[in-house]
């Protein structure tokens, strides 16, 4: 298969997008495991 | 055999020296002796520009004769000990992933757990990766030989990798540089990922400066010591490399380690292992790492054209992932009430800690009473999650459209 530039700026933007995804589903993780950490603290 | 003849083979090394061929080897040895020079003189990342250096002193020492290759680097039949450890650690991918366990145990995520939205640095600081990888195809053909050139796939494989370099995370590139068998371009790539994450001091620098104003990098910003909860340092390695590994199956190596590492740290039953990775296996694994990534910049590989647009790019991508970083952080603070020092999200690159500690440095040079190093460690320690996600990312992109 050929592959052109437009090719490469799918797989940038694709690429950029999964980065910001991923890391989001890391913050999000990150929020819920402080909720937890404060719900273990209270109690 | 006559006498001169004796003679000849037996300093045949010296002859050669006075060859086209000895004369790239001089070269080299400039080379090898500017990275030596670096590392003892100017004290940048010691610990790996020092093997790099040697490794390259030992692969570029004239052939034996008989088998016309240096003998630390030996033949296919006989593989010198340079090759052997080639092998053995880089080309499986060994070196990268014990790298990344010994780095996992030496990251304290509690500064990110403290302010997570610190996390998005380690995201937009990868925009240099992805901007130098669209540059790379463009400029790639124009520098490779017609039969390289030809190939897209040839292209689109090194271009992943030279785009990583601006991660200023080695391990990853050579990850991704391994993954799509590189190996005749992997001199350039790791010498640039490895002399690039050693020259934080010197590049980053001069871009923030260029994208922010004095005030933009005097702005202070709040931070309260404490640690996170135990519970949540041992769930985050756990849940991530799951979420990672579940997402993005080509980086679960990488965060795998790098996750594996930091629950030895943060379990709490395990300190002996804990400092074992920091310490022995962090070292020994350098020492290896380094070594045999000098082992690959051979002349013949080195001193080609391409290898002076490999370096460029990198360096490209070293500055446009700093940039990305600053700009992204300027653009949040159109938004926030809380305004971010800029210089944090130059922090987002992997080179940790020497991004965030960079950061901080010039944040007190601006203002003496300034610290933000806790802010731009958690940049930093996002950087290093980004950048195994955007280097699992590009290899599954592209394997996918290659094959």
């Amino acid at each position: 298969m050929n592959l052109g530039f437009v090719d490469g700026l799918y797989i940038s933007a694709l690429g950029l997008a999964g980065v910001f995804l991923v890391l989001t589903l890391f913050y999000v993780t990150i929020r819920t495991l402080q909720k937890i950490g404060a719900k273990e603290k209270e109690e | 055999m006559d006498l001169s003849g004796i003679l000849g083979n037996l300093f045949s090394g010296v002859s050669y020296l006075f060859t086209a061929e000895g004369l790239k080897t001089l070269v080299m040895f400039v080379i090898a002796g500017t990275l030596i020079y670096l590392a003892i003189k100017k004290d940048y990342e010691p610990a790996l520009l020092l093997p790099i250096g040697f490794g390259a002193i030992l692969a570029n020492l004239p052939p034996v004769l008989e088998t016309m290759m240096p003998s630390a680097l030996g033949t296919a039949a006989e593989p010198g000990f340079l090759t052997v450890l080639f092998e053995a650690g880089i080309r499986n991918e060994l070196f990268p992933v014990l790298i990344f366990i010994a780095v996992g145990a030496m990251i304290d995520f509690s500064p990110l757990m403290k302010d997570p939205s610190m996390i998005f640095f380690g995201a937009a600081a990868q925009f240099g990766i992805f901007a130098t990888f669209l540059l790379s195809i463009v400029l790639l053909p124009f520098v490779l030989p017609a039969h390289q050139a030809a190939d897209s796939n040839l292209v689109f494989r090194l271009a992943s990798a030279i785009g990583i370099i601006g991660a200023a995370d080695g391990p990853t590139t050579l990850y991704v540089a391994n993954h799509f068998d590189l190996r005749e371009f992997m001199a350039p790539i790791s010498v640039a990922a490895y002399s690039y994450m050693s020259l934080v001091p010197v590049i980053q620098p001069p871009v923030i400066k260029a994208l922010t104003t004095r005030e933009e990098r005097m702005i202070r910003m709040e931070y309260h010591e404490s640690r996170a909860p135990k519970v949540a340092l041992i769930l985050f390695p756990i849940i991530v490399t799951l979420v990672a590994g579940i997402i993005v199956p080509m980086s679960a190596p990488l965060i795998g380690s790098l996750m594996f590492g930091n629950l030895i740290r943060e379990c709490g039953v395990l300190e002996r292992l804990s400092k074992t990775a920091q310490n022995e296996l962090a070292n020994l694994v350098t020492i290896l790492l380094g070594i045999s990534i000098g082992s690959t910049m051979v002349a013949q590989n080195f001193l080609r054209w391409d290898t002076a647009l490999i370096m460029l790019l990198g360096l490209f991508a070293f500055v446009f992932d700093t940039a990305g970083g600053v700009l992204f952080a300027k653009f949040l603070n159109i938004f926030r009430k809380n305004k971010v020092n800029p210089m944090i999200g130059a922090a987002g690159i992997s080179a940790f800690p020497m991004s965030a500690r960079v950061i901080q440095k010039m944040a007190k040079d601006e203002d003496p009473y300034n610290f933000i190093l806790m802010q731009a460690t958690s940049a930093n320690v996002a950087g290093q999650l980004g950048s195994v996600v955007a280097g699992g990312l590009i290899i599954t992109l592209v394997s996918m459209l290659i094959k």
